[in-house]
Parts: structure tokens; C-alpha cells; sequence
């Protein structure tokens, strides 16, 4: 390790530390062996209509903490390289998340989801694209919305730009699109869920399918269902599932926009049969390759027992919430209410309505179906 | 300094693989320290 990356890592320690406090702030100590129960315990204790009623939990505390940081006093300067570093937690923590399924449970969930995450996600860019090229948005523009409004958010935007040619200002607009409408599936979802009365494995197919962005995935369905150590949750488990395998269509997305969007330009110099394998591969999230392994591991007891599940695994369990925590909490830091200003016009209206549209009929299809 | 420098200077990671493989291997560290602890 040369010294700029160490140095980078010692940077990251007083961020990694802030995040950590603010998790610890609305957890408690329990997890820890501690007594406290946190802001999480403070809220059930105290407010009725909280705790019970819109099922306040960690999740949503943590979020709101950092959104209340991040658009009053700011992120302070010591803590911005280490909060940069949250997503790492929340892949760590789909990794250790493995451990809650066996080989099997992976084959049956799995084959619903491609199922039902296919015909939403190639349906809604299709859609997307469609509707942008009606409204005369320029093709760069609306291939990005079709990438985050279809696809898993942020990072389908980011993966496509570079191929659609799309401007600064294209990219900055759909992020700030999707990001909003995700806001408030975020809060949303969760309290829809428990008024319509859903099961976990219900409300797990539903954000996976109708929320656009991974991390929103994660805290709707902890929000909705937190589970506990012995007692994990059911929402978190089918959701990942199908968030895992819309991140895994990310590469074949980013070919088909990249061909729609050659068609809606008529650019003929953006992707070639010999650039769409490479294009397939550099785009490929290697994490997920984690995710399967301790799927693997875990079915072939490498952990221990899972009926009763022995204390590796639920120490397990354990670690995730934390990671999960602090790398929603990095989430809650990043949500800038001045750049989600910068979302308006077309693209605003388009993506809303394509994220409606996808949240709408995703819930009518798993009511109908499951 | 233009703000994508200067985020590529507060970023830990040089690309979403980076960010991965550092996922995996931590992710693995934590699973020995819990099996040998």
C-alpha cells in the first residue's frame, strides 16, 4: 500500500466513526449486550402513533438524522471522505445477508423474480424512452431517466451516460429525478404496506420491483419488517432478492439503451457487436459473486446449523444490521434537498410517471399473483 | 479544484469494481474473525 492510499484510509476513520455514532444513536446498545434501546426504543415507548402506527424504526431514523444534518449544519469536512465509503457497508452487508439462504430458497426465489424484475424493468425503459421521445426530450436525456427509472437508480444512470453521449446537465436531472421519487417510496411504501395489511414476502416483491434505487430498497423493506437476530426479516430477505437481480440485468440494460438510444438518435457510432461483450462484463457487479458464495457456503454448513441457527450465523445477522445502518445512514447524509431542486420539467414529470406507473402495477401483479 | 477532482481525491475507491472486490474481502475477514473468535 503506497502512502496516498493509506493515508486515503486514515482519512475515511473520523466519517466511518460519525456514521457509526449516529447507527448507535437510533440502535442502542443491544445488539452491543448493552441495556439501551435507542431513539427506536424511546419512540415505540413514547409515541403511539410513532412506533406503532407508521412503524418508526432504526432504518428511518438514521435516514432522517442524516438528511436533517446534511441540509442544515452540513456534512463537516473531517467526516465527508468516510461518508463517501457508505455503500461499501451496504454491500457488505448483502454479502453477510447471503447466510440467511440456502441454494434452494436461491433457485425458487430467483426464478420469480427475473420473472417479474424483466417484464417491469424492460418495460418501463421501453416506456421511458418512448414517452421522452414524444415530449421531444433530447435521446441522452431520456435514455438516462429509462436507466434509473428502470433499472437500480443512481448507478444505471452513471453506467449508461458515457454511452449515450449525455451531458452534465442530463445526468444531474435524472439522478435528481429518480432520487426524489425514491424519497418518497421511501416513506411511502412502508406505511402503504402495513395499511393494505401485505405480508413481508409481499411487501419484500413489491420494493424490489416498484423502488428504483438499491439503497431505498434496503430501508423500505428494513422499515417495513426490521426482524431480529432470531427472527430475521422476511421483507429484507425477498426484496434483496430482487434487487440483487435487477443489479445483475445493469449490463444488459446499458446494452439495450445504448441500441434504443442509437435507434432514437440515429448515432450509429455508439455501440458496436464487438464494444456491447465488453461493455456486458466491465458493467457486472462483482459483489453479488460475494452474495452467491455465502449462499453456497452457508447451504453446505460451513456456518453451523440454521434450524436452530447457530451463534455464527447469528452473530451474523447482527454485523449486517450494523452495516446496514451505517450505510443507510451514508445514504441519509447524501440526500441534498438543493440538488434534488435541480429535478424539473419534462424529465420530472416523465420519470414520476414512470415510477409510478412501475410502483402501481408492480403492486397489482404480486396482489394478483402471490 | 473542479468538484469531480476533488471528489475523486475524497474517494476511497477507483471504480465500482474497486468498491467490490474491497466489499468481498471485507466481507470475508469479518466471517473468519467470527468463525476463529
Amino acid at each position: 500500500m503506497n502512502e496516498s492510499t493509506a493515508s486515503k484510509w486514515i482519512k475515511v476513520l473520523p466519517g466511518l466513526l460519525f456514521m457509526f455514532v449516529i447507527a448507535l444513536l437510533a440502535m442502542g446498545t443491544k445488539t452491543l449486550g448493552g441495556e439501551w434501546a435507542g431513539l427506536e426504543g424511546w419512540i415505540k415507548t413514547n409515541s403511539k402513533f410513532l412506533g406503532d402506527v407508521l412503524k418508526i424504526n432504526h432504518v428511518i431514523i438514521v435516514i432522517i438524522i442524516g438528511m436533517v444534518i446534511r441540509n442544515t449544519i452540513g456534512i463537516p469536512s473531517w467526516a465527508q471522505a468516510g461518508v463517501k465509503t457508505s455503500r461499501i457497508f451496504i454491500k457488505m452487508g448483502v454479502i453477510l445477508l447471503g447466510s440467511l439462504y440456502s441454494l434452494a430458497e436461491l433457485a425458487t426465489l430467483g426464478s420469480t423474480s427475473i420473472l417479474l424484475i424483466a417484464t417491469f424493468m424492460f418495460s418501463t425503459i421501453i416506456f421511458t424512452m418512448w414517452l421522452g421521445k414524444k415530449y421531444n426530450m433530447d435521446p441522452g436525456s431520456a435514455a438516462c431517466l429509462a436507466a434509473g427509472a428502470g433499472v437500480c437508480g443512481v448507478s444505471a444512470i452513471v453506467a449508461v451516460a458515457p454511452a449515450v453521449k449525455a451531458r452534465g446537465e442530463d445526468i444531474a436531472y435524472s439522478i435528481a429525478t429518480i432520487l426524489s421519487f425514491g424519497i418518497v417510496c421511501l416513506f411511502t411504501f412502508p406505511i402503504l404496506g402495513h395499511l393494505m395489511g401485505l405480508t413481508p414476502e409481499q411487501f419484500g416483491m413489491w420494493a424490489g420491483t416498484g423502488i428504483l434505487n438499491s439503497g431505498q430498497v434496503l430501508a423500505a423493506a428494513l422499515a417495513f419488517d426490521p426482524g431480529t437476530a432470531d427472527v430475521p426479516s422476511i421483507s429484507l430477505k425477498v426484496g434483496e432478492i430482487y434487487n440483487l437481480t435487477r443489479v445483475v440485468f445493469l449490463p444488459l440494460v446499458v446494452l439495450l439503451i445504448t441500441i434504443l438510444y442509437a435507434r432514437m438518435s440515429d448515432d450509429k457510432t455508439v455501440e458496436t457487436a464487438a464494444s456491447a461483450g465488453k461493455t456486458f462484463f466491465s458493467k457486472f457487479p462483482l459483489f453479488v459473486l460475494g452474495f452467491i458464495a455465502t449462499v453456497t457456503l452457508t447451504s453446505f454448513g460451513a456456518f453451523g446449523p440454521t434450524h436452530p441457527v447457530s451463534p455464527d450465523l447469528k452473530a451474523f445477522r447482527d454485523i449486517y444490521s450494523w452495516f446496514f445502518s451505517i450505510g443507510l445512514t451514508g445514504l441519509g447524509l447524501q440526500i441534498s434537498f438543493a440538488e434534488m431542486r435541480k429535478a424539473g420539467g419534462t424529465p420530472l414529470v416523465i420519470g414520476s410517471v414512470a415510477g409510478f406507473l412501475k410502483a402501481a402495477l408492480s403492486l397489482v401483479v404480486v396482489l394478483w399473483l402471490f | 479544484m473542479s468538484e469531480k477532482k476533488e471528489e475523486k481525491q475524497l474517494s476511497l475507491f477507483s471504480n465500482d469494481k474497486h468498491e467490490d472486490l474491497v466489499a468481498i474481502f471485507g466481507a470475508a475477514l469479518v466471517m473468519i474473525l467470527v468463525l476463529i473468535l
